[in-house]
């Protein structure tokens, strides 16, 4: 797995500036005109401990950032689910959005191939070919895929969004694309720090360094899906 | 051994009434489609959490029915019981309208049917989706060949051959059909082997169920009337097949019941969830067939009754599968208790809308209306029914 | 004479302009365009690839039509850049049911 530094687009690392509080740098903008490349994996490490019960600062971030939420029936996005341990009483609270499988269900079972993971590892609909059948919404092992069953107006420039058709997170694509983080991760850097963004593949990224360092799990990993969301401290 | 059959007469009592009515619930299902299209689907109960509603149980019921309604045909020409053969091209003729009829159901729910084109331009061969879609447009060419071999007397020679064709293909469309639930792997109450066996039984049962009731209702517009022996004899096959049916489910639930991290699936199902315990046990396992079982093998003459019971029962199984199976929350950290404004952690609620429950009305009305048309217009039925029991 | 030859460089300036920024010479444009947005599209959405200029909100941030008061005009609109030759021609655009059809800054 590992690829030449220069073919390496990475996220730099995020630098500690003090115990707790994190500054995130930008990643790298690609070349315009050139495609994805499989030497780039993103991913989330999400810290549990450090996220707070009540606060969705990441699910504002990405209302605003993404502009769904304007109908009671639009889909989260992303969600903050309150969890508690039935055997010890322990509680958490986390956010769950689509969690980028390396093997989706909605990939696998999506009629025409609208539902797509590109070679980046971000797992899109290609509302081009969506014919609404909801299959992939049914497959998703997270609830993190929806079905937009209202009429959408002004929607934003770089994310499209249609009644009739699928959607789900786009880990923020056009940001990505751009050399910029995604929405929630930015907006829970100023308010929890609990999420860490970059580079699954590239062993130097500081999500990497962090996965080897400490524990953590995927959400129902027994699934096998090999997530690239990653929670820390469940 | 040739089957030579008439048409509905155009003077047959109550025809053309029956025309019109079906006529009406197809066009009262266009429009609801219609309406959910351009309006979206907030109109209809179906959410975010339960994304396939009545128009689903509807369609699959159909769908499955379609090929449970061959088993009269395949009798006949692949097991080579000739006393069925007059009613074989009914059998042919009921299987495509069902097909139709549901297939028409889950094209006009999509959230996009205008790009139907799109579906058939990129299909994703890792799909059980796209599969079902060749297994359901091949059914209708298939069963239509097979149609076309039993009206054709210089066909005729090919029946038997079509007819095994016909048999392996609605196995592997009810196969499928299952499949499209069983293969889910993050579902806890679909992902099951055994959904593909429990939908063949299903379709066997309840196609046959819905063939007795169309060549019972065909009689009141002047088709063949059947005589007691031939109706005892389809009687025992349903009863059979209903129970083999519920055997199936029970399998199910049992494994469920006896693996601790499933065992909410069954209990919501089976104990707590409200709407659909009571759909199980008073529709499938009451009404849908232990009922049933007692008209069909304690008294005799109630067949019809009993094949109405058995239908209903089957539309009842696929709504508690379906809907029910949706309703269960995931369980998306094994041994934690979750609360979310989405409404993690606790069952989803469903109440079907008018528009949905037209559209699912519209399919059945279709499949009756190509039913009635092409008796009246082929030689579907046999001229008189006293030679089947012959 | 020189004041004349002005306004009418004045006058066409925009369309000039307009002409440099898209992918190619409007009346190729009018040929093409449903040919370049479908092939941008895939890539765009499919691979990431997304080429300046290209996008479908270049293509409406450039040829926004305005109303009296100075709004951006919607594809429901007849006067709407797509939809005033889309009606002529009897072909539906299917763009803007995802898509929006007007620059974002009119919508904020």
């Amino acid at each position: 797995m590992s690829h030449g530094p220069t073919r390496r687009r990475l996220l730099a690392a995020a630098i500690t500036v003090a115990p707790g509080l994190l500054l995130v740098a930008e990643a790298a903008p690609r070349a315009p005109g050139s495609p994805v490349t499989a030497h780039t994996r993103w991913g989330l490490l999400i810290d549990v401990a450090r996220c707070n019960a009540g606060c969705t600062a990441c699910v504002d971030g990405c209302r605003h950032e993404q502009g769904w939420g304007g109908a009671a029936s639009d889909g989260p996005w992303i969600r903050k689910i309150e969890a508690t341990e039935r055997q010890t009483n322990r509680s958490v609270s986390l956010p769950v959005m689509c969690q980028h499988c390396a093997e989706p269900p909605c990939v696998e079972v999506c009629p025409t191939g609208a539902s797509l993971r590109r070679a980046d590892g971000i797992v899109l609909v290609d509302r081009h070919r969506c014919i609404g059948c909801r299959y992939c919404v049914m497959a998703c092992p997270f609830d993190a895929r929806f079905f937009v069953d209202t009429e959408v107006h002004d929607q934003r420039p770089y994310t499209p969004r249609g009644k009739g058709t699928a959607e789900g997170c786009t880990l923020c694509v056009h940001r990505l694309d751009a050399g910029r983080l995604p929405a929630c991760v930015e907006a829970c850097a100023s308010a929890g720090g609990a999420m860490l963004f970059g580079d699954l593949i590239d062993p130097t990224s500081e999500i990497s360094q962090a996965l080897r360092a400490r524990a953590s799990t995927a959400l129902r990993a027994e699934l096998g899906l090999a997530s690239a969301i990653r929670y820390q401290g469940l | 051994m040739v089957v030579s059959g008439v048409t509905l007469i155009p003077s047959a009592p109550r025809i053309w009434p029956a025309l019109g009515l079906l006529l009406l619930l197809v066009a009262l299902g266009l429009a609801s489609a219609w309406t959910m299209e351009t309006q979206g689907h907030h109109i209809t109960g179906m959410t975010n959490r339960i994304v396939w509603g009545l128009p689903h149980v509807c369609a699959i019921f159909l769908i499955l029915t379609a090929s449970g309604a061959l088993n009269v045909a395949s009798v006949a020409s692949v097991f080579g019981r000739s006393d069925y053969k007059p009613l074989a091209p009914l059998s042919a003729l009921l299987a495509i309208a069902l097909l139709t009829g549901g297939l028409a159901v889950l094209v006009l729910d999509l959230g996009r049917p205008d790009r139907l084109l799109v579906a058939m331009l990129h299909q994703n061969p890792f799909s059980i989706f796209a599969w079902n879609v060749l297994l359901y447009s091949g059914f209708i060419a298939v069963a239509g060949v097979y149609l076309w071999t039993m009206l054709v007397r210089r066909q005729n020679r090919h029946t038997a051959a079509a007819g095994v064709v016909a048999l392996v293909w609605r196995l592997v469309l009810t196969t499928g059909t299952g499949s499209i639930f069983g293969f889910l792997a993050g579902r806890a109450a679909f992902h099951s082997a055994m959904m593909a066996p429990l939908f063949v039984a299903a379709s066997l049962a309840d196609g046959l169920a819905v063939f007795m009731l169309v060549l019972a209702g065909l009689a009141a517009f002047g088709g063949p009337v059947p005589d007691t022996a031939l109706r005892r004899r389809l009687g025992r096959l349903l009863g059979i097949l209903t129970a083999a049916s519920l055997y199936f489910a029970l399998v199910l639930h049992l494994t469920w019941l006896y693996a601790p991290d499933s065992r909410a699936v069954s209990g919501f199902l089976l104990l707590h969830g409200g709407v659909f315990p009571v759909l199980f046990w008073g529709g499938q396992v009451v009404l849908g067939t232990a009922v049933p079982l007692w008209l069909l093998f304690r008294c005799a003459g109630r067949e019809v009754l009993a094949a109405s019971l058995v239908a209903l029962g089957g539309l009842e199984q696929l709504g508690v599968l379906l809907i029910g199976g949706q309703a269960v929350p995931q369980s998306l950290l094994p041994g934690w208790e979750l609360h979310s404004a989405f409404g993690d952690g606790s069952a989803a609620a469903y109440a079907p809308s008018l528009p949905e429950a037209l559209l699912g009305v519209g399919g059945f009305a279709l499949a009756l209306l190509l039913v009635l048309l092409g008796c009246r217009l082929l030689r579907i039925l046999p001229a008189r029914l006293s030679e089947v029991s012959a | 004479m020189r004041l004349g030859l002005i306004l009418i460089a004045l006058l066409l300036a925009p369309l000039a302009v307009r002409a440099a920024e898209c992918p190619a010479p409007p009346a190729e444009m009018r040929r093409i365009h449903m040919d370049l947005l479908a092939h941008d599209r895939n890539a765009a959405a499919r691979e990431g690839i997304r080429r300046p200029g290209h996008g479908l909100d270049d293509c409406i941030t450039c040829h926004v039509v305005r109303d009296a008061g100075g709004a951006a005009v919607d594809a429901t609109n007849p006067r709407h850049f797509c939809t005033s030759c889309h009606v002529k021609v009897a072909v539906s655009v299917d763009c803007f049911s995802c898509h929006r059809a007007t620059p974002v800054e009119a919508a904020r």
